[in-house]
């Protein structure tokens, strides 16, 4: 995964973006745009993590509370929400998919070797999304693994539950 | 195989697709047109270019089976030899072999068994096989005309582009995104409108606007036509169908096919094939008598199933129509009895329409004996899930003994379609209008319950209802006027609840994408005009959820808040039979809820009735002295208006008129279960806590 993370150069260019009090970061690569936070249409029949669905010119796309599916709480729409479309590969098929986050703060660059593997305790996630840890400031950028936060468990628990409430 | 090569084998696989199929329908023709003379030169030059064209790229198969065939033919056109439907036989049989060995050719595979077919034709052409005349072989002289043929081919092909499938879909996605785009500039520019009103250049751009909307329906339909295929490269197959299975079955119809040049989405097509060919070979083995039936009948011998299809609005209709024996309702409800795949008490209340749609149900056969051709209960079941997968929807009409008609409702293309915009709960959905029926604005107070789910009565047939903020979670909010869409999927009809009607629009199904696919009672979304992205309801998904729902019991949560402050609610039992009465009794104890006062005559009950007060009376009609009309009249006459509901062991249900004179609320009938108890209470107190 490392290997993604840099692209195959020393350096990586993380966007960093804040959930709750935590900084985070995704590599540029995967990030299509930032959208200001707009009009979410719902879908029933799917987990609270998913917002709905947006219109990207013309496309509809998914967008995924992350502070919800890591369980930090809800996100308070501000000024300061917005969309990150990335796009993933799910089972080799590249998807568009949108990441509300409280706020965007900026592009940082990351030498390859002060990226490190992420600790197993004392963060709020599963590590297996985490790409790795950066030093920044006083504090950390947790960079996650887009692909994997997205992963097709993940799409599971998604149609699943959808067949869950059907069935119910 | 060098690329011309393959070139050349590609354009013959594709030109001996279209002469094989022409081949089979000429046939046909043939058979009843025994003299034309015209009809046999068009089969006798079919059959020699797929000779020629065979024998040049080496099929030899092929060259060899089409050879056998063209000498026949040959001394068919000469009038050596006379048509016989041996012969026909034979000939179908070698058009068969030729499809094999064409599909041998398309997959690279050798499976094609030609030996036995050369033989008879060999047979045939020697006039050993049934009548015919000897005669010398004429292939020789076929030659020369083998080139002109290929050239008259290929100036008529000349007029078709053979287009990659997958361009037009590209090509129509775009058509998708520019309708969405001008739905949006139509609304920006009439929002412009309003706010600027008669400055020349926003009256500018509303002409511009119109302009181009006019411009993009005309290119959308354009680009819809090179999707659009005539209806009668499906239709083709059926008459050889149906001659084979008359054959099979000693019967004598006519197919008759009308509209066949009708055209339409070529998805559509491809998806109406299996449905249709079950239904015609329903109507040919189940509808249509044998001869000596339809004889004593006073019917022709002959037997006719129609096919035909047509243009209705933005939809095609394709009816088949036999006049064959026809559905008997009866029949049919108590063959679904017997199979368990409906109640008795289901069967009670079914009308003729929907007992018609039970020959859609898996595993239901009208057949007595199970034949070759259809009995198995698959084939119907397979019309019913196609159909649906097109949104399309099926009616049945049937008459005891003078035949039925299907007539099938369909889209004509599946990617822009017209919608019915509702709302639900502040939601705005999309119901694709090809399932939209109608729609009725109806009073809350008009929705009966019936086994446990919501029914209304739509004049004379008895509807189903969902709610869909019920399907889809939304949060309730009913105001006392609502809508009911009237939607139906295949032969299924059924009603939507929703809030408000919002309008008719023309939108472009999006899929949700794989992140949100297989998202039940969700067809997809779209872009509406002002951008924003509503959601496509899967009218039959809707059906599925909501035959999976429980069966609930609504009122009750209303009815339960008000209980809650009042204690429990008394109930009166008046019946003569100490057993009824323990069990009704027992059965509204239960609850928990309820309370009961037990009465032996109604004598009594008039007696105690003012210092009981029961919030309901449930009374048994046959009682000596007083039965249970007069309890209730009495009843009433003493001033008692709460509810009161009859219970007997007969069924007086057909005597509606005096249960309401005599102010009986509701009717049960014995043995009384919980379910059907509860239901009527919960809707009766409902309603008497509503006025």
């Amino acid at each position: 995964m490392e290997e993604k993370v840099t692209g195959g150069t020393d350096i990586s260019q993380v966007l960093t973006f804040k959930l709750a009090d935590e900084v985070y970061g995704v590599d540029i690569m995967s990030v299509r745009e930032v959208l200001d936070f707009s009009s979410v249409t719902k879908v029933p029949h799917t987990p609270d993590f998913m917002v709905g669905v947006i219109n990207l010119r013309g496309n509809v796309v998914p967008v995924v509370d992350l502070k919800k599916k890591f369980r930090l709480g809800d996100t308070e729409r501000t000024v300061n929400t917005c969309i990150i479309i990335v796009e993933v590969v799910i089972d080799n098929e590249s998807t568009v998919l949108g990441a509300l986050a409280d706020s965007v703060q900026e592009v940082v660059e990351f030498e390859h070797e002060t990226i490190e593997d992420a600790p197993r305790i004392g963060t709020h996630l599963n590590t297996d999304f985490i790409a790795g840890m950066a030093k920044k400031d006083n504090g950390f950028v947790i960079i996650l693994d887009v692909n994997a936060v997205f992963s097709m468990t993940e799409i599971g628990a998604c149609t699943g539950a959808a067949a869950e409430t059907a069935a119910g | 195989m060098n690329n011309e090569m393959q070139d050349l084998v590609q354009d013959f696989i594709l030109e001996t697709d279209e002469i094989i199929e022409s081949l089979d329908q000429d046939l046909i023709e043939l058979e009843n047109r025994k003299n034309d003379f015209d009809l046999l030169n068009k089969i006798f030059r079919a059959a020699h270019t797929m000779k020629g064209a065979s024998s040049f790229l080496g099929f030899d198969k092929m060259s060899s089976v089409t050879h056998h065939a063209e000498e026949i033919l040959n001394k068919l056109r000469k009038n050596e030899m006379q048509v016989t439907p041996e012969i026909m036989d034979v000939l179908l049989e070698f058009v068969d072999v030729t499809k094999t060995i064409l599909s041998d050719i398309k997959n690279g595979t050798n499976t094609a068994v030609t030996d036995e077919i050369v033989a008879k034709l060999k047979l045939a052409n020697e006039g050993r096989l049934g009548m015919g005349g000897g005669g010398a072989s004429a292939s020789s002289n076929a030659k020369k005309e083998s080139v002109e043929q290929v050239k008259k081919a290929a100036v008529a092909v000349e007029q078709t582009i053979r287009v990659d499938v997958s361009r037009l879909d590209s090509l129509m996605n775009l058509v998708g995104e520019l309708v969405l785009s001008r739905n949006r500039i139509g609304q920006i520019s009439g929002e412009l409108e309003k706010k600027f009103e008669g400055e020349y250049l926003v009256e500018q751009l509303m002409e511009t606007t119109s302009q181009i909307g006019l411009i993009s329906t005309e290119l959308q339909l354009a680009v819809m036509k090179t999707r659009m295929v005539p209806i009668g490269k499906v239709f083709n197959k059926f008459p050889r169908m149906v001659r084979d299975l008359c054959r099979d079955m000693q019967k004598d119809i006519d197919l008759v096919i009308t509209g066949e040049e009708t055209e339409l989405d070529k998805s559509v097509v491809e998806e109406i094939g299996d449905p249709l060919m079950h239904m015609i070979r329903n109507a040919v083995d189940h509808g249509v008598e044998i001869p000596a039936e339809r004889r004593k009948k006073g019917k022709p011998d002959k037997g006719i199933v129609n096919l035909s299809a047509y243009h209705e609005g933005n939809h095609i209709v394709v009816e088949i129509k036999d006049d064959g024996k026809g559905l008997d309702p009866d029949m049919l409800k108590k063959k679904a009895v017997e199979k368990n795949v409906i109640s008795q008490e289901e069967a009670k209340n079914m009308d003729n329409e929907t007992a018609y749609g039970l020959i859609f149900r898996p595993g239901f056969s009208t057949a007595a004996q199970i034949t070759d051709v259809s009995g198995r209960g698959v084939g119907m079941d397979v019309v019913k899930t196609n159909i649906e997968k097109l949104n399309g929807i099926i009616n049945i009409e049937s008459e005891i003994g003078h035949g039925t008609r299907f007539k099938m409702k369909l889209p004509l293309t599946l990617a822009i379609i017209q919608a019915l915009l509702v709302e639900v709960s502040g939601e705005v959905l999309a119901i694709p209008l090809v399932s939209v029926i109608e729609t009725v604005r109806i009073n809350e107070k008009q929705i009966h319950s019936f086994e446990g789910r919501e029914v209304l009565k739509l004049r004379d047939s008895v509807l189903s209802l969902i709610r869909l903020n019920e399907i889809y979670e939304f949060q309730e909010s009913y105001d006392e006027d609502i809508y009911v869409v009237v939607v139906g999927i295949a032969e299924k009809r059924l009603g939507f609840i929703v809030n408000k009607l919002v309008g008719q629009e023309e939108i472009v199904i999006k899929s949700l994408g794989e992140y949100l696919s297989g998202n039940e009672g969700i067809a997809g979304a779209t872009i509406m005009g002002d951008g924003r992205v509503r959601l496509i309801i899967d009218v039959a998904g809707v059906m599925e959820i909501a035959s999976k729902m429980p069966r609930r019991f609504r009122q009750k949560k209303k009815a339960d808040s008000g209980r809650k402050s009042n204690n429990k609610i008394t109930v009166m039992i008046i019946d003569d039979s100490a057993t009824d009465r323990k069990i009704i009794s027992r059965l509204l104890t239960s609850t928990g809820w309820m309370e009961t006062k037990e009465v032996t005559s109604g004598k009594d009950a008039i007696k105690v009735i003012d210092k009981v007060d029961p919030d309901i009376v449930i009374t048994d009609i046959m009682m000596p002295d007083m039965d249970g009309y007069e309890v209730a009249r009495s009843l009433r006459e003493k001033g008692y208006d709460k509810p009161i509901i009859a219970a007997s062991g007969r069924s007086e249900i057909s005597e509606r008129k005096k249960i309401s004179a005599a102010g009986i609320d509701a009717f049960l009938l014995k043995p009384l279960n919980m379910q059907m108890l509860m239901d009527k209470i919960d809707e009766l107190m409902a309603n008497s806590s509503n006025s």
